[in-house]
Parts: C-alpha cells; structure tokens; sequence
C-alpha cells in the first residue's frame, strides 16, 4: 500500500477494493506504516437517507409515469408540486450534499498502531483507536445497506460510545474486521489454521469457509421461543384482565376493543420482531471468536472473542422446562453488543437451544465447562423458608476456574463467574438471613446485574468471600503470565515471489507452537497477532 | 486502567515492588483515635479480616443528622403545604408532619449505630468496607481491580473536616464508598490506594 500513495476509494464503481494483503513487514520494522487509507462507500450518505431517496425518487417516477409528462413540461410540473414537497426536497438534497461533503472529508487510516478516523471537513476531529483498546468488532448490515450490498463496522473499545464505519462494501469491512480483530487479540486470539479469506461469500451470514458452523436455529425454533417466552404469557396477563373484566360486564365490543386488538397488535409485533431479529441465528467459531450471525432483513453480525467474556448466563424460563430448551447470554465489556432490550453489556448468545446445543455453545466459549459434572451446594434447609420455590434450584458450585450460581424459580439461571474476571465480592446479610445464620454473597463483574448466591450458610459464605478473591487474584496472575489462547506467525507465502510483500499467519496451538516451522525471508519473528490468513489477500497472489 | 510506568510490568510479579514491603514509599496511615478502632461487637460473619475495623470519624455522626434534618424538613414541608390547601384542614395537614417527624427523630437516634458501623480495613491485596445494621455489608474490593479513587467532599462534610474515599471498579454493582474520612486520612487512603492499585494492576 506505501508503494500507492492515493489509495483513496473514491470513484462509485470501484470495486476492486485495496486488499489488506500487501501489509507489509510485521510492525517494529516500519513504525508509522500506513497499511490502509482509504474513505467510505461513496453511496454511504445515499444509504444514510435512503428513505428520503426512495421517496422522492418513487415520486419522481409516478409523477413522471402517470401525467404522461415529459421532461419537457417539467417547468409546469414543479408549478403544480405543492410546497412542501419542494421544502422536503430541498431539504433531501442538503441532506445529500452535507453527507457527501462529510463523505469527502473523512477517510480512516489503518496504520501499524492504530485505527484514525479523520475528519477535515467543518469539524476537525481525529479520533485514534489504538488495536490493543479495541473489545469487539461488530458488522451490521440495515436493509437499505444490504440490497447494495453494504455493511457497517462498530468498533466498541469499552467506553460509552462506539465508533463507527459506515459503509463499506461488505467484503471489505468483514475484512478490515478480520484484521482489526486479529491486532486487538493478540495471542488470545483463538484460531483455526490459516486459510484463503473468502468473507462474505453468502448473503445469509458472514461466514467463510474455514469457519465452523456450531448451531443453526430453524425459524420454528426461533418462533417457538418467542412464543413460550415470559413475555407473551405477560402480554397475555396484561391484556387478559381487560377482557375478563369487558366479558363479565358483556360488552363485546369493549372486550375486542380493550384487549384483542392491542394483544394482536403487541404480538404480532412482538413476534415478527423476535422473528426478522434471530432469522437464519448462526453461531460459528471462527478464528477470533465465536460469531453470532442473525436478521432477515438488517444482518448483524458480532463477534465474542472467548477470552473477554465477563460472564455467562444460561436461563430457562418456566414454559422451557417442560421443551427442554433453555438460552445463553454472555456479558462481554462494552456497549456497542446492546440491543434487543437486554441491557447495554449483555449478548444473547444461544435465543434457544436444547441441552446438547447449550452445551455446545458453552464449551466453545468456554472449554472444558461441564455444568453437569459438578456438585451445587445448595442453601441449608432451615433457610427453606426465606424462599421455598427456587429453593430445590439454588446453589453454587465451584472449580478451578469458574463458580456458577443457581438462582431463581420463574426464569432458573445458572450464572457462571470465570475467577478471573471478578472485579469484588459483597457479603450481605438482612435481618431474616440473620435469624436463619445464612449469608448471600454478591459477586460483582462488568455486568451491571451482578450474580448472587443466594442464603448459604453465613460462615461458609464468609469464607467463600475470601477464597473467592484469593481465587480471583491467582488465576488473574496465571492468565497475566500465561496467556491462554494460541500463537501465531507471520509467514512468508510459499508460492508468492521471495520479494512480494504476501505473508500468511499461521496459528499454532500451544502444544504446537514448540515445532513451529522456521520463520522465512528474514522476518524471524513472531508477533502478538491472533487470527488467520488476512495477510495474504494480495491480488498479486491470488 | 492504572498507568503503567515504563520499568514496570504487571504481569511479571519480580519487578512489581509489593506496596506493603518496608522498602516501599508508602504513606503510613495516621494512627485512628481510640474511639475509631472498632469495638468488636460485630457479629462473627462480619468481623474484621484484619486485627481491627478502621472506623470512620464521629464527626460523621453530626454531618448525618443535620443533613437529615434539612432533609426532613423540606419534605415534611413540600408535603404538608399542599395537603393543607387541598383539604383546609390543619389537622391532615399535620399528619405528614408527624410521619416525618418520627421518622426524622428515629434517624436522628440511629445516626450514632449508623455510623459506629462503617467502618474499613486494608488486606494484603484487597480493601474491605463493611456498613449496615439492619443489611450488614461487607465489600472485598481487590487494589488490581480498582480503576478510579474518587476523594469529594460536599460544603458540610468540609465545615467538619471531613471527606469520603469513593473507589470505582470496572462494575457499575461495587460501591466501596468510605464517608467521612478526616481530610487528612482521606488524602493518605487515596494515595496508599492509587500506589497499591499501581502496583498489583491486574487489568480487566
């Protein structure tokens, strides 16, 4: 790329974005090397006000098509269009053209360090990303975006707001992220081996080849989720009781009035809603985590890297009992992975799932996990009382590396703490506890609900506390000295010309990270990216 | 995120100088007044992790009440003028100023308990704060994962002497909030906490 200076994405039609291929030798040869420069789609600010060009345009051909007019009259048409329509177009138009200035003035820059977004234009504004800050990546596609083919990137790092690129043509953006991502992780990146990238070769999900598809959710198991959840059975609490009271008086019309039509409309919209949301809801481990791919009309794509898991919750409300489903959540730092109403830090992870496929998610974000092959200690029974029906469910369980907590009778959720990311424990005891001798202890995470264990014995909760953060601060010093996750090089294409800038990342896993092949061409060393194949995307190779 | 000096790595425990060690520049916090070193009538779950509960000052006690005091009063007095002009009934009207009247007297009693209970205590590698009579608190906050030590102190906390030590953590659920610290405890507290995070930083 340092070799074409200009490498400004300007022109509509430009298909052939500037690989990510050419990148260069690894980092501390070149500090300050620019691998991308570039600006954003030129359609964005059409997309951006899509709905004012749509009408306007469906306007124009209606106007056009049924008056029998021809451009020549046009002069006679705008006499009879009525003002405010001109205002609306007026106001289109400066719409357009402050987006497209805005458009020619801001460019984001891929350098060795850093992400910038530059902004020369009535405002200037720099802003600097630093890959190591970076937490998730996620791609969303609105369906204006989608029919041309564009996506948007939304870079969160953990602060309160997110930052974001849009558009860019959907290959290259699963790209940029791809690569973002593999900066950000370092060696915690989690990785299969290197492949040819081939992003976005579907239109239903981001995907590519070297990705594994763990869990594909049917639209019946989407529907059948959003119809036994806990909300419906309160919209129907909620509307019930109108329609009770309208029948009991008999009044027909009051009942259809006060309770069917608002039921039918909150259902139909609560369910198409659950429905557009989690179509085609695709979990796959990819080489920087696991992706969440879902939507029929706005695709959106998020991906979890295992290793900044705050914490998980799998919940089961009471009509998933008797399905056998339950679902999976996972508190990930940061903001930008909001949405669908489940608080800013929380991801839904698995919407439904049966045993094996919870199990399947569980052990892709966190190996080794088996819920069933540890043993819950439960509250003593002379706390039976403080709350008898979640009572046979409660109890915690620990191993070595994370404690899981059971809570709740409606909705039973098992949340599982890694030691690791515990950021403080409370031990709290109210006055009925008090008389009982027992204790809950509050284990607090980067996510805002905290997770509780609820009424254990006083003095085991004490000593819980304690231990819990000798636990916490050990495995958070192994995880420093060791990180986990696997390594990986950067190595010179075998097939491309020894002077061609083309290199491959290879992932080792730890075990085989000691026989890795000697590095080629003079770059004899391995830096701290995770993640795979980005670095070959060349034209010049393929 | 605590910065992390050049010659320093946290992930290396070798170079990290403990806080605690004699060696290290670490103010010494001022020795507590007898009436601050907590009497040890704390149920046992609640008992001090170190050798004693570093309790906050009494001055604390009259800061609570007099602001309770305003407290009760603007709101016995936005309740009561509206019940007066919508019932014209000076009794209804005195119904609300004996709710908050006892309740102000009863805060007022319990402003001492409430106090003598806050109290805290340095670990090795966590600050713990214990508060509550009725909910009984005890709050283990590790120096690693502290991100932000907050000292403030409002016009009547200052008129006393007084400030509170705030400690924010990556989770919005840990309050570690120490009231009525004197401002010269608060100052040392805030440099011991900002020095220890430093130097046992864990990160997120």
């Amino acid at each position: 790329m340092t070799d074409r200076p200009d490498t400004a994405q300007g022109a509509p039609g430009d298909d052939e974005a500037a690989p990510l291929g050419s990148l260069g030798p690894p980092p501390a040869d070149a500090p300050g090397r620019v691998v991308v420069e570039e600006r954003m789609h030129p359609l964005s600010p059409l997309v951006s006000l899509w709905i004012g060009v749509v009408a306007f345009g469906w306007f124009a051909l209606t106007s056009i098509l049924q008056g029998d007019r021809t451009f020549a009259d046009m002069s006679d048409l705008v006499g009879r269009i009525p003002w405010w329509l001109l205002f609306l177009m007026g106001a289109l138009l400066l719409g357009l053209a402050w987006g497209y200035w805005s458009w020619w003035t801001t460019k984001f820059i891929i350098d060795d360090a850093e992400l910038r977004i530059e902004n020369t234009g009535a405002f200037q504004e720099s802003k600097r990303i630093a890959f190591s800050r970076i937490q998730s990546i996620d791609i969303t596609q609105p369906f204006a975006a989608r029919l041309l083919g564009l996506a948007e990137l939304t870079i969160d790092v953990g602060a309160d707001t997110s930052t974001k690129l849009a558009y860019l043509k959907r290959g290259r953006a699963a790209e940029i992220r791809d690569y973002l991502m593999v900066r950000a992780h370092g060696r915690s990146a989690s990785t299969k081996d290197a492949a040819t990238p081939d992003a976005a070769a579907s239109a239903w999900d981001d995907l590519s080849a070297r990705d594994e598809i763990l869990i594909r959710l049917s639209p019946g198991e989407v529907i059948l989720g959003a119809v036994a959840s806990l909300e419906v059975i309160g919209l129907l609490i909620a509307f019930g009781i109108p329609m009770a009271i309208a029948a009991a008086l008999d009044v027909p019309a009051l009942a259809v009035g006060t309770g069917i039509i608002p039921l039918a409309i909150a259902l139909a919209g609560f369910l198409s809603n659950r429905l557009f949301g989690q179509f085609n809801y695709t979990l796959a481990q990819t080489s920087a985590g696991v992706r969440i791919t879902r939507g029929l009309f706005t695709l959106k794509s998020q991906t979890v890297p295992a290793h900044r898991v705050q914490a998980i919750r799998i919940s089961q409300p009471l009509p998933w009992r008797w399905l056998n489903r339950a679902r999976l959540d996972v508190t990930v730092l940061g903001l930008g992975l909001g949405g669908d109403g489940e608080g800013p830090a929380t991801t839904m992870l698995l919407p439904i799932g049966r045993p094996h496929q919870v199990q399947a998610a569980l052990a892709a974000l966190w190996p080794g996990l088996e819920l069933d092959r540890l043993t819950f200690n439960g509250p003593p029974r002379r706390a039976r009382w403080l709350d008898p029906f979640a009572f046979p469910w409660l109890g915690y369980a620990l191993d070595d590396q994370v404690v899981v907590s059971r809570l709740g009778w409606l909705n039973r959720t098992q949340q599982i703490v890694p030691h690791a990311r515990m950021q403080s424990v409370r031990l709290t005891q109210g006055p009925l506890e008090r008389r009982v001798g027992v204790a809950t202890v509050q284990l607090h995470t980067t996510n805002p609900l905290g997770e509780r264990i609820v009424h254990i014995d006083a003095d085991e909760a004490r000593g819980l506390v304690f231990r819990q953060m000798d636990r916490a601060r050990s495995s958070r010093t192994d995880e420093l000295l060791d990180p986990p996750g696997l390594r990986e090089t950067l190595v010179h294409r075998a097939d491309a010309p020894a002077d061609a800038n083309v290199w491959l990342l290879r992932t080792h896993t730890d075990a085989a990270a000691e026989q890795q092949p000697a590095p080629v061409a003079g770059y004899d060393r391995s830096f701290d990216t995770g993640g795979a194949g980005l670095a070959d995307a060349s034209p010049e190779a393929r | 995120m605590q910065a992390l000096r050049p010659d320093q790595h946290p992930a290396d425990p070798e170079s990290v100088p403990t806080a605690l060690s004699p060696g290290g520049a670490l103010p010494p916090l001022p020795p507590a007044s007898e009436d601050r070193l907590g009497p040890p009538d704390v149920p046992a779950v609640f008992a001090p992790p170190a050798d004693t509960w570093r309790r906050v000052s009494p001055k604390l006690i009259t800061v609570r009440r007099i602001s309770s005091s305003i407290t009760f009063a603007v709101l016995a007095l936005i309740t009561a003028v509206p019940v007066w002009f919508i019932w014209e009934q000076a009794w209804a009207a005195a119904i609300p100023l004996v709710v908050f009247f006892l309740w102000w007297l009863w805060a007022w009693i319990r402003a001492g308990r409430v106090v003598r209970a806050i109290g805290y205590a340095e670990r090795e590698a966590d600050l713990c704060v214990t508060e509550g009579l009725w909910f009984k608190h005890l709050l283990v906050v590790p120096f690693g994962r502290m991100q932000v030590v907050k000292v403030s102190s409002g016009p009547l906390l200052r008129a006393h002497g007084l400030a509170t030590v705030e400690l924010v953590t990556a989770s919005a659920t840990t309050d570690a909030t120490i009231p009525g610290l004197p401002l010269e405890e608060a100052r040392i507290l805030r440099d011991r906490l900002i020095e220890l995070s430093d130097a046992k930083g864990s990160g997120l």
